[in-house]
């Protein structure tokens, strides 16, 4: 009995060191046995917030909402530590696609406005710890999409860490409308009563300047 | 010239400017009326429509308060019925081909289906009659978003046709329902957001395809041109038409 429950215990033993390897990120294989480069336990995620319902998603397709010119496009960037030890001066890097500037992020970073490159630093990331972070940008205003009525970009962050020099990456896609048949802007669902109401206006004013000037 | 020559030539010169005076005085507050008179009839049926919403609710508040009314048992089953106006009268839908009825402000009117929103020509024809259905956008029984847009007010004077439905959008807020009737089939929406947003936000009137909800949008602030405002809604409920 004492066997078995000792042969038992090795057992499991052996399955959770299994289980528990890390996942490497480069291995190669070859008559030695696989060599990793390192493992892949600091990601990053990147999300993009659909425009109708707020939520943040994966992808926005070419069927999905897409944005309008001079609109606000929101990211989430999802950074995770799943090693057992910290990170230190973990960079995040987002490079942003043409007709997006950047407009501002939860976490300060420095933006390089020619590249289009937003470049954040945490300090560190502890073991298990995960970071959100919300980056905001806008689209270029109308004048700009003079030959694209439709199109798609992706927008593209890294990240990495002292002890994880070569990270993760992801990137978010989503589309851009800037013309619905032609048409720059939705239709015009109202009357501009303030123009009817100027003449009014007028003979009020000239009423008050005689009142005022013969008293 | 002896002293009362000279007194009457003053108090009749002094008369004199007295009239003049009067006389501006009084075009200066004729024109003053005439402004004010404008301006109010100008806004009359902005008024109406504000006044129309605003008095029953009120009422509707103060009876409560008198009756001191209590809420129903719980075992009394409430039924869901969106075609049904704040005083608990049952709506009828004015056609059962395509309608719009938003009980709480009380719109039930006529949608006429697959308006050009690219074309101000066609659109302002059709606004005259009733509210529009983007050609742009999906049917109620298809899997995309719906646009519906209206005049959101009405200056008769000068536009003496121009519906201005969609003027009391503004009073809407998140949960109240909406209903589309199309092709004897009743579409029920849940009002999830109002969005003031800039007329080049193209983007909602293109196909949004996946989901079933709908958006009206009309201009804002009222009486001017400036911006857009979007009401989103989510479907809640489909049920043939009883």
């Amino acid at each position: 009995m004492k066997n078995l429950i000792v042969g038992l215990s090795t057992f499991i033993l052996f399955c959770s060191a299994i289980v528990a390897q890390p996942v490497y990120a480069d291995c190669t294989t070859g008559a030695y046995g696989t060599t990793c480069d390192q493992p892949i336990d600091l990601t990053i995620d990147k999300e993009v917030k659909n425009p109708i319902t707020n939520v943040y998603v994966e992808n926005l397709g070419s069927t999905d909402p897409t944005f309008s010119p001079d609109s606000i496009v929101s990211f989430k960037l999802i950074v995770k530590n799943t090693s057992g030890e910290t990170f230190s001066s973990v960079k995040i890097v987002d490079q942003f696609p043409d007709y997006l500037t950047y407009t501002g992020s939860t976490v300060k970073g420095d933006y390089d406005a020619g590249q289009r490159r937003l470049v954040m630093t945490l300090d560190r990331l502890a073991a298990g710890e995960t970071r959100e972070i919300e980056v905001t940008a806008r689209v270029a205003d109308k004048s700009a999409f003079a030959t694209n009525d439709f199109f798609c970009a992706s927008n593209y962050a890294t990240v990495t860490s002292v002890e994880r020099p070569n990270g993760d990456n992801n990137t978010a896609e989503f589309c851009m409308t800037a013309r619905v048949n032609g048409a720059t802007t939705l239709p015009i669902a109202g009357f501009n009563d303030l123009f009817t109401m100027i003449p009014f206006i007028t003979l009020g004013g000239m009423g008050i300047a005689l009142l005022k000037k013969n008293k | 010239m002896n002293a009362y020559t000279t007194y009457i030539t003053y108090r009749n010169k002094k008369e004199t400017r007295s009239q003049f005076i009067r006389n501006w005085q009084t075009i200066g507050l004729g024109l003053i009326a005439l402004a004010f008179g404008g301006i109010v009839r100008s806004l009359l049926p902005t008024l109406t429509q504000e006044l129309g919403y605003q008095i029953p609710r009120v009422a509707s508040f103060i009876t409560k308060q008198l009756k001191d009314e209590k809420p129903l048992p719980t075992s009394v089953p409430m039924v869901f019925n969106p075609l049904m106006a704040p005083d608990g009268t049952i709506i009828t839908p004015i056609s059962t081909d395509f309608s719009l009825i938003v009980p709480k402000i009380g719109i039930n009117t006529t949608v006429l289906p697959a308006v050009d929103p690219t074309n101000q020509e066609e659109y302002s024809t059709a606004l005259q009659t009733g509210v529009a259905h983007a050609s742009t956008s999906y049917f109620p029984n298809e899997n995309g978003a719906v646009y519906i847009f209206s005049h959101s007010t009405n200056y008769e004077w000068f536009v003496e046709d121009l519906n201005a439905v969609f003027y009391l959008l503004k009073n809407l807020g998140e949960g109240d329902l909406i209903v589309l009737i199309y092709k004897g089939t009743e579409y029920t929406y849940r009002l999830t957001d109002k969005r003031i947003v800039s007329p080049e936000a193209v983007s909602y009137m293109a196909p949004i395809e996946g989901k079933q909800m709908l958006i009206l949008q009309t201009c804002w602030p009222p009486g001017s041109t400036t911006e857009r405002l979007l009401v989103l809604a989510d479907l809640v409920q489909t049920e043939k038409t009883k």
